[in-house]
């Protein structure tokens, strides 16, 4: 079952297009893949999925309901969790606190207590630093915060935007083999990324250079791709 | 160390929470020590010279604990909360002279009236980040002002608005003596206190603090943005209209600049900046120590004939703290002591 469809979507700022006409479709239960370099509108794309940054043309359909015009929490509620680039927890906030904001009892198939325990078992790392301001963290664990933040949304897409960015490489492994994990277990991932080493962890994907669309498929369509090759490989 | 030694000896090992345990029953018990002591007050030796410069401290703290729901705890650096005093001040004053309606009735009015403003400015500066929504509710304490003045028949224009004197009279809500006062004042800054403790530990403030730290990431984590600052600006303006009654009647007199003027828009904010923005101790702390330090040296200013001196300890308290511990007395000098208490 498709759980989202984009078609023809561009975003806009001002006269300058960030993304021009792009479509594609999530199944459930895959991690689809936005590769593409610095520019290539990856992270526009979320930022209108989850209302942030609103689309000027095109639709964006969650579960076959349109989501265009949603404001972020609405999106947010409508289980679509957006981890943003650059992490940004909550930095005054204890690690547990930072957990409980995204708690919606109304959303949530269990009590806030449960919900911890999940969050932890996940990251042991955040139940060892509970009552540590999120601001103190390293930055391997507020990637963790920030996307334990988003599993406490219980989300049916969890998107995140380059989760690998300013890790180190044994950091951004460990980051990768947890939301296999979190695929594992049932939820449906969007992942945005300039590193193709993510590629491992994708059923799907595009790849986008200046806003377009310049490729899509499966993991092994893109990994053999002339485009990944050049840009990443170097051969 | 004395303590340890037993809890080893059990082999068990010390729960890690058991010395902020100690610290929270410590921090209680100060404040129990620090009521008791104010609240006994007209029963020691002091003159009301003492008791009302300590009714003016908790006036001052009240207001500024009802400013730290908004800017501290929801980080929304209002400059316009003198709005929400100048409508509880002059309602209150402006029923009881014209319509004879006490002030226990129209402090409720102030309350609901400045509700409604908050709403209507809320709607027009909530969406503005940082620096433009200060600078828009200055604008809005400006043009108060300007129209307190005008409305003279109402309030007394730039003269301002004197309540009309009834003695010692319980339906007026007035006392020659300030010891009536400092009971009122002193349960206000209680409740004021515990209302602070209530949303720091409610969703709601969960949600005011995640908006300050970053709007962006809150909206991504499913709050409702707008709304929470909203409810935060509500609760603080109500909160101020209330304390603003109170501030009528132990002061018997309003004006335009000492309700909506720019210095009053600052000193409401100096308990909290200066005690520790966002913390149910702070404003208290800082709200003391500075009406302490105001009182001492305009007292001693007065004995060298220079006045006007607490102006200046304020900015000078306000430089130290802005410099030297931003996160105000509450989160620097006390950090240590209530490391772990509910501060």
């Amino acid at each position: 079952m498709t759980l989202l469809a984009i078609d023809k979507l561009s975003v806009a700022y001002g006269d300058l297009f960030a993304v021009r006409e792009v479509s594609f479709s999530i199944d459930e239960g895959i991690v689809f893949v936005l590769l593409g370099a610095n520019g290539a509108g990856k992270t526009s794309i979320l930022r209108s999925i989850s209302g942030l940054t609103p689309a000027r043309s095109g639709s964006v359909m969650a579960e076959g309901k349109s989501i265009v015009g949603f404001s972020p929490h609405e999106v947010a509620r409508a289980g679509i969790s957006h981890v943003p680039e650059g992490r940004r927890i909550f930095p005054n906030l204890t690690v547990e606190d930072n957990l409980i904001v995204s708690f919606i009892p109304a959303r949530a198939p269990m009590p806030a207590a449960q919900a911890l325990a999940a969050v932890y078992a996940l990251f042991p790392r955040l139940a060892e630093r509970r009552k540590q301001a999120g601001g103190t963290l390293s930055g391997g664990e507020q990637q963790m915060l920030a996307i334990g933040r988003a599993m406490m949304n219980f989300p049916k897409l969890l998107m995140l935007d380059e989760p690998s960015l300013g890790l180190s490489p044994v950091l951004a492994d460990l980051v990768f083999e947890r939301l296999a994990e979190i695929k594992r277990q049932g939820t449906t991932i969007l992942l945005v990324e300039q590193n193709a080493t993510c590629l491992e962890l994708a059923t799907r994907g595009v790849i986008l250079a200046n806003g377009h669309v310049v490729l899509a498929g499966d993991r092994h369509a893109l990994q053999d791709s002339d485009f990944v090759r050049r840009a990443y490989l170097g051969v | 160390m004395e303590a340890a030694l037993p809890e080893s000896a059990r082999g068990g090992v010390a729960k890690p929470s058991s010395e902020a345990d100690a610290r929270r029953r410590r921090a209680f018990i100060y404040g129990l020590i620090a009521f008791l002591l104010v609240a006994s007050l007209p029963f020691l030796p002091v003159n009301n010279y003492i008791i009302a410069a300590v009714v003016r401290a908790l006036i001052f703290i009240s207001l500024g604990q009802a400013w730290n729901v908004v800017a501290g705890i929801g980080g929304l650096l209002s400059l316009g909360h003198g709005v929400f005093l100048g409508i509880g001040c002059y309602t209150t004053g402006i029923l009881f002279n014209q319509y004879g309606i006490p002030p226990w009735l129209g402090v409720w009015v102030g309350a609901v009236l400045s509700l409604l403003v908050a709403l209507v400015m809320g709607s027009m500066t909530l969406r503005m980040r940082g620096v433009f929504f200060a600078l828009a509710t200055v604008a809005a304490s400006l043009a108060m002002v300007q129209i307190s003045r005008h409305f003279v028949d109402l309030t007394g224009g730039a003269d301002g608005l004197a309540l009309k004197f009834f003695g010692n009279s319980w339906w007026a809500a007035q006392s020659r003596t300030p010891a009536p006062f400092l009971y009122a004042s002193l349960a206000f800054v209680t409740l004021y206190y515990w209302i602070t403790r209530w949303i720091l530990n409610s969703k709601l403030g969960l949600e005011m603090q995640a908006v300050r730290d970053d709007e962006v990431a809150a909206a991504a984590a499913g709050v409702a943005v707008f709304r929470t600052k909203m409810l935060g600006l509500l609760v603080s303006a109500a909160m101020t209209a209330l304390a603003a009654g109170l501030y009528m009647q132990f002061y018997m007199a309003i004006d335009p600049e000492a309700a909506f003027g720019l210095s009053q828009a600052i000193q409401l904010q100096l308990p909290a900046l200066i005690g520790g923005l966002g913390t149910a101790w702070g404003p208290i702390i800082g709200g003391a120590v500075m009406i302490f330090l105001s009182e001492v040296t305009n007292w001693g200013g007065t004995k060298i004939g220079v006045s006007g001196v607490d102006i200046l300890v304020y900015g000078l308290m306000l430089l130290v703290v802005v410099l030297y511990a931003p996160k105000g007395i509450v989160g620097s000098v006390l950090r240590n002591a209530m490391k772990g208490a509910d501060r």
